[in-house]
């Protein structure tokens, strides 16, 4: 009885599962697409099992991570969203350099060039991107437009102004809704930076190669104090009170805004708690152009899985992130209303929004959201400038602005 | 054994959970406040530089002046109606014990809770309770967005951590008024004192030891807050609303400047022992 106990413990303890720990702050939707994509990679490989640690953080989840990592956490696998984080994590020796495992195991086929470069940190690549967003997208209501006889989304920046006074004849109080409360204020700045200098501003800027008063930074402010200038938003009162949540409910709910600009987390609260139809009751407009050359060029945010040196499981970690891109882990991301960057999906799976947002952003080059690329410690200095301009957008204030975020940024590097 | 070794074994474990929660983390919270900490980077051993830089920093100096005014603030609206209603709430004692009890509800509400509450009641346009009032009454050029303001951010701060801290300056000051013995007030009454002049020349003296505890106790935690702003404001906005608590926690937490954070959170202590010691102090030589 004895022997036949002892075997079968044997036999229990060899195929019991190896763990791959995978730290991750994500909850809600982003939670639900790591837990069934573990659910699909454990179907397939039943000798791994695939634990979430998650760590529990308001705001800034990069404090959490951080204190995980400093309180003796030693994951297989890391979430990320920041370029910036990634590269304290490879600077503190963290990570594990996969960019040998991208040629061998075929993600640079699954991942386009343009996806390695943005998940290069000083020529190593640490995981696979495998959600991105398209952040320079203008979500609207058509039907709203059609009140002042616009059938489609303006396609050029001056166009756009232009709509800004018919729109509040016709009655809706903010043609623009800017949620200033945070961080989303910056989204309309990062486009514009993007298509008056290029993509390659962004990244210049993100390493502080270009500083912040340089001429095509200037010219992007200047831009912006634009909107402004056309009487795009409410009082900067009421922009300071306004969170992204409340912006969407004034588009789509109150009907008393027009063109917000934030994330694609916009596409399932419109699905989900308003309940309408994509395409139909609400659109995404791709960002006007504004003639520069850089017209096809996209902000996107993205969330990748990067590997770690001080787990246990590097095999495994492998198998996971192959996983991922594969056209099993792509498709069930695209079921769960994500865009993925895998080449694998079945783009019939989308939704006409997120596949609009998909051809914008192959469309042309894409650069990470800036306030992303950015030091932890230049972000909050970054946003709090911005904040101040917008309460004051004139011209005499643009240098002022940008000379008060390069102090920030001379302290930050 | 001996009754001063019975003392300190009964003593011990609490010594050592005080030591452990209390006393390690103060002791650990002054060294990193020496040096300097950036994410996961190298430590560097800086000596008094982060005091010094949080010293010539405009935005310690405006988050101080900010704290002051919010402490001050919430000091005198909740210490004022607590103490008020406990004078009110006496001339009816079983009367008014389930008013007392609603009032002091909101006192065992959490501050988080409290700021999500009153974040519905300020939100801008007609979804905010507050301005759907003021436009339902026909007061709707008042109807703004009150977070959205530097200065009416600041006095929503105010009212909600007032509204949450003022069951205690009603409980210690209606103890307080209670503990006033009867003889007095009948005999006031049978001279003919009025009701006010009785308030005024007998229960607000007699209740002022109540009154004061609720000052300090009330002093003590606004200085020290931190939930009810990340909530209501985080800070904003523009830092506007940002307290030394809130200022701490976006430099360790979200910035990562551990060092620097511990520095502020070292002159929080410095300011909260200069508001205890002497209170505590007194009612040490008040109770010899």
């Amino acid at each position: 009885m004895g022997s036949a106990l002892t075997l079968l413990s044997t036999s229990a303890w060899a195929q019991a599962p190896k763990n791959i720990e995978f730290l991750t702050w994500l909850g809600g939707p982003d939670r639900t697409v790591l837990d069934q994509l573990a659910a699909g990679f454990e179907a397939k490989h039943p000798e791994f099992h695939v634990e979430i640690k998650v760590v529990t953080s308001q705001g800034d989840a990069r404090g959490g991570m951080r204190t995980a990592l400093l309180g003796g956490e030693r994951p297989d696998l890391v979430s990320n969203t920041w370029p910036a984080f990634r590269k304290e994590l490879a600077d503190a020796d963290i990570l594990r350099d996969l960019s040998d495992v991208w040629k061998t195991n075929g993600w640079d086929k699954a991942l386009s060039t343009t996806w390695q470069e943005l998940s290069t940190t000083d020529g190593a690549v640490y995981g696979v991107p495998y959600i991105f967003g398209y952040r320079s997208g203008i979500w609207h209501a058509p039907a709203d437009l059609k009140t002042i006889g616009l059938q489609a989304f303006p396609t050029s920046y001056d166009d756009f102004l232009a709509t800004f006074d018919p729109l509040r004849k016709a009655g809706f109080a903010e043609p623009i809704v800017m949620p200033a409360k945070v961080y989303a204020h910056t989204e309309w700045f990062e486009t514009l930076l993007l298509r008056t200098a290029g993509p390659d501003a962004i990244t210049d800027l993100g390493s502080h190669k270009i500083t912040w008063t340089d001429p095509k930074v200037v010219e992007a402010l200047r831009q912006y104090a634009r909107l402004f200038d056309a009487h795009c938003c409410g009082d900067s009162k009421l922009m300071y009170a306004t969170h992204w949540d409340d912006a969407a409910d004034r588009v789509f709910v109150q009907h008393k805004a027009n063109f917000l600009q934030i994330g694609m987390w916009i596409n399932a609260r419109a699905i989900s708690q308003y309940h309408l139809k994509p395409g139909t009751d609400f659109g995404l407009g791709k960002f006007p152009a504004l003639g520069h050359g850089f017209d096809d060029a996209s902000i996107v945010d993205a969330k990748e899985i990067l590997a770690t040196k001080i787990g246990n499981n590097p095999e495994g970690a492998d198998l996971f992130l192959d996983y991922i891109v594969s056209a099993e882990g792509a498709n069930t991301i695209a079921k769960l209303g994500f865009t993925t960057p895998s080449a694998n999906v079945d783009a019939s799976i989308y939704d006409p929004v997120m596949a609009a947002s998909v051809d914008y952003v192959n469309a042309g080059p894409v650069r990470f959201v800036l306030g992303d690329l950015l030091p932890g410690s230049l972000v909050d200095e970054y946003r709090l400038a911005l904040q101040q301009f917008i309460g004051d957008p004139k011209e005499e204030n643009i240098v002022p602005t940008l000379e008060r975020i390069e102090a920030a940024a001379g302290r930050a590097y | 054994m001996p009754q001063s070794v019975t003392a300190f074994l009964l003593l011990l474990p609490v010594v050592i959970l005080f030591g452990l929660s209390v006393i390690y983390p103060v002791i650990e919270t002054i060294r990193v406040s020496f040096w300097e900490i950036r994410g996961l980077g190298k430590p560097h051993f800086v000596g008094f530089d982060n005091y010094i830089r949080l010293f010539s920093d405009p935005v310690f100096h405006g988050t101080l002046l900010t704290t002051l005014i919010f402490t001050l603030g919430v000091t005198f609206v909740a210490v004022a109606i607590g103490w008020s209603l406990a004078l009110l709430c006496a001339f009816a004692p079983k009367q008014t014990a389930i008013f007392r009890l609603m009032v002091f509800a909101t006192f065992g509400i959490s501050e988080a809770v409290a700021g999500y509450i009153w974040i519905s009641i300020f939100r801008p346009g007609e979804a905010g309770l507050l301005n759907g009032i003021l436009t339902a009454v026909g007061l709707e050029q008042f109807a703004q967005p009150w977070l959205g303001g530097a200065n009416t951010a600041l006095i929503a701060l105010i009212v909600t951590a007032s509204w949450s801290a003022v069951g205690l300056p009603l409980l210690l000051s209606f103890a307080s008024v209670q503990a006033i013995p009867r003889s007095i007030l009948e005999a006031a009454y049978m001279d003919g004192a009025k009701p006010l002049t009785m308030m005024w020349h007998i229960m607000m003296p007699l209740s002022l030891p109540g009154a004061r505890v609720a000052i300090f106790l009330t002093l003590l935690s606004s200085l020290r807050a931190f939930d009810i702003v990340f909530v209501l404001t985080a800070g904003g906005p523009a830092r506007a609303t940002e307290t030394v608590g809130f200022f701490m926690y976006r430099e360790s937490m979200t910035q990562f400047n551990l060092g620097y954070g511990a520095a502020a959170t070292v002159i929080l202590l410095i300011a909260v022992l200069v508001v205890s010691t002497p209170a505590i102090a007194q009612r040490t030589k008040g109770a010899k």
